[in-house]
């Protein structure tokens, strides 16, 4: 079952084409990849799917529930029904944006309690849940500032999972990491991904989208030029663009 | 010797009515502070609209007041208005008055503070699924306070000292009580001095409570 379709979605940003007619669908508890080269349009697919950006065409559907994008340009889908769906997808970006007024607890209680209402003490509960699930419980009450990036990005996924999505969104989130960090994070994706989590993760590591994700799709000047299993795509890849690209990254000196 | 004991004794006589006038001072400061903090806050946030139908009255207004004197402004709402219908007591006009000169400035602080939001911070709260009214509420406007402190505190101070013009309307403030003392004695130094001495304890006063205000909001 799809849990996410996305059908002929068109972006522009003024007369620059960035989404050049997507088609694609996750499936429940698939981990999906994206991979491509700078300014392909990778960034702005996510922030389409969570409605930060408003594609002017295409549809999309998310567990049943279906969204013409000419209407929501049209302004004809509420504001809050944007804010209904996006409480049902989890963001994770590559800057952490974390809210640096609040302290680590605060910021994964913050929307259970405020935008779904959930009582407080149940919305501490899970956080603490949380938190031990990213390996963080003893920074409960640190200020954000005070964290490295790797625990930073951690608490950003606790506080993402603590709306319970039905999909999860990554962008990039190992990018503005030190070395040393990135694999504590992604250690924590291959948890998610285990656990059956729908993933749509935008990636430069090779090695997850390979022994992570279920498929990878190669996304090309706004199009996916190629997708499929992400042993096929990114170990024997068809479209002379794939190849080029994978050239590129992974015989880099 | 008879001069410093004579000073004393005049400006004894008069001290309680200057404490009253600089009391009725602060309040209308008081006043004109919240009132300058709501309009401040409105006209940035229409400032910072993408819709320019929104953004025009805060423009015009932010324009209109940096551009004009305050006491044009006073004259225009109390010896303006009433040709209109509209009559207000001189304590009324005095506060509108300051609170609109003052609005004009808050609100370019107010929207220099959103500006230095980093756009993460918008998205991420977006991204959990919050309104705009509670995005600003929870996440921007927290932030934002704690950067404008400072530069409010200097727009505080600047409308208190602005208070002084409404001696000109008749507002029995700190101003028009010195003025008239000094009529009845002939004594302008002395009482210049006193009265700049109560406004300098009142704008300590104010500096030292937004001081405190800002230690409050220091994080780690
Ligand atoms: N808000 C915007 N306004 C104008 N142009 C934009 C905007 N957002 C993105 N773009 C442009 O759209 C193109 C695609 O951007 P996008 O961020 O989606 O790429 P990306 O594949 O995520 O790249 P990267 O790997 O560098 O993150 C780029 O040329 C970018 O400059
Ligand atoms: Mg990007």
């Amino acid at each position: 079952m799809s849990e996410l379709e996305l059908a002929d979605l068109h972006k522009s940003f003024g007369s620059l084409k960035v989404l050049r007619g997507v088609t694609l669908s996750v499936h429940k508890g698939e981990v999906l990849s994206i991979i491509g080269a700078s300014g392909s349009g990778k960034s702005t697919l996510l922030r389409c799917v969570n409605l930060l950006e408003t594609p002017e065409s295409g549809r999309m559907e998310f567990f049943g529930q279906s969204l013409d994008f000419a209407d929501v340009a049209c302004g004809r889908t509420r504001e809050s029904d944007k804010e209904r769906l996006r409480t049902k997808i989890g963001m994770v970006f590559q800057s952490f944006n974390l809210w640096p007024h609040l302290t680590v607890l605060e910021n994964v209680i913050e929307a259970p309690v405020h935008v779904t209402g959930m009582p407080k003490d149940e919305a501490i509960d899970t956080a603490e849940k949380l938190l031990a699930k990213v390996g963080l419980s003893e920074k409960r009450n640190a200020w954000p500032s005070t964290l490295s990036g790797g625990q930073q990005q951690r608490v950003a996924i606790a506080r993402a999972l603590a709306m319970q999505p039905r999909i999860m969104l990554f962008d990039e989130v190992t990018s503005a990491l030190d070395p040393e960090m990135v694999g504590e994070v992604l250690d924590l994706m291959k948890q998610l991904a285990e656990e059956g989590m729908t993933m749509l993760v935008v990636t430069h590591e090779m090695g997850f989208a390979r022994h992570v994700s279920h498929r990878t799709a190669f996304f090309h000047k706004g199009e996916i030029a190629e997708i499929g299993p992400s042993r096929s795509v990114l170990g024997s890849p068809q479209n002379p663009e794939t190849q080029q690209f994978l050239n590129r990254v992974l015989n880099h000196i | 010797m008879t001069r410093i004991s004579s000073f004393i004794d005049t400006i004894w006589a008069y001290l309680p009515g200057m404490i009253v006038a600089g009391w009725l001072a602060f309040q209308i400061t008081v006043l004109a502070i919240l009132l300058s903090w709501v309009l401040g806050l409105v006209a940035a946030l229409m400032k910072t609209s993408s819709h320019r139908v929104v953004r025009m009255p805060a423009d015009f207004y932010i324009w209109f007041i940096r551009g004009t004197p305050s006491l044009i402004q006073i004259f225009i709402i109390y010896f303006g208005l009433p040709q209109l219908g509209i009559r207000l007591s001189p304590f009324v006009a005095g506060v509108i008055a300051i609170g609109l000169c003052s609005g004009a400035y808050v609100a370019e602080v107010v929207r220099g503070g959103l500006l230095a939001i980093s756009k993460g911070q918008w998205e991420s709260a977006r991204a959990v699924g919050m309104s705009y009214a509670l995005m600003m509420r929870r996440i921007i406007l927290p932030q934002v306070v704690r950067v404008i402190i400072p530069p409010l505190t200097n727009e505080a101070v600047n409308t208190l000292k602005n208070t002084s013009l409404l001696s000109a309307i008749t507002v029995m403030e700190l101003t028009l009580f010195t003025q008239m003392a000094i009529a009845a004695t002939f004594r302008p130094f002395d009482f210049y001095i006193v009265a700049a001495l109560l406004y300098l304890a009142l704008t300590t006063v104010l500096s030292r409570f937004a001081a405190w205000w800002e230690s409050k909001y220091q994080i780690s």
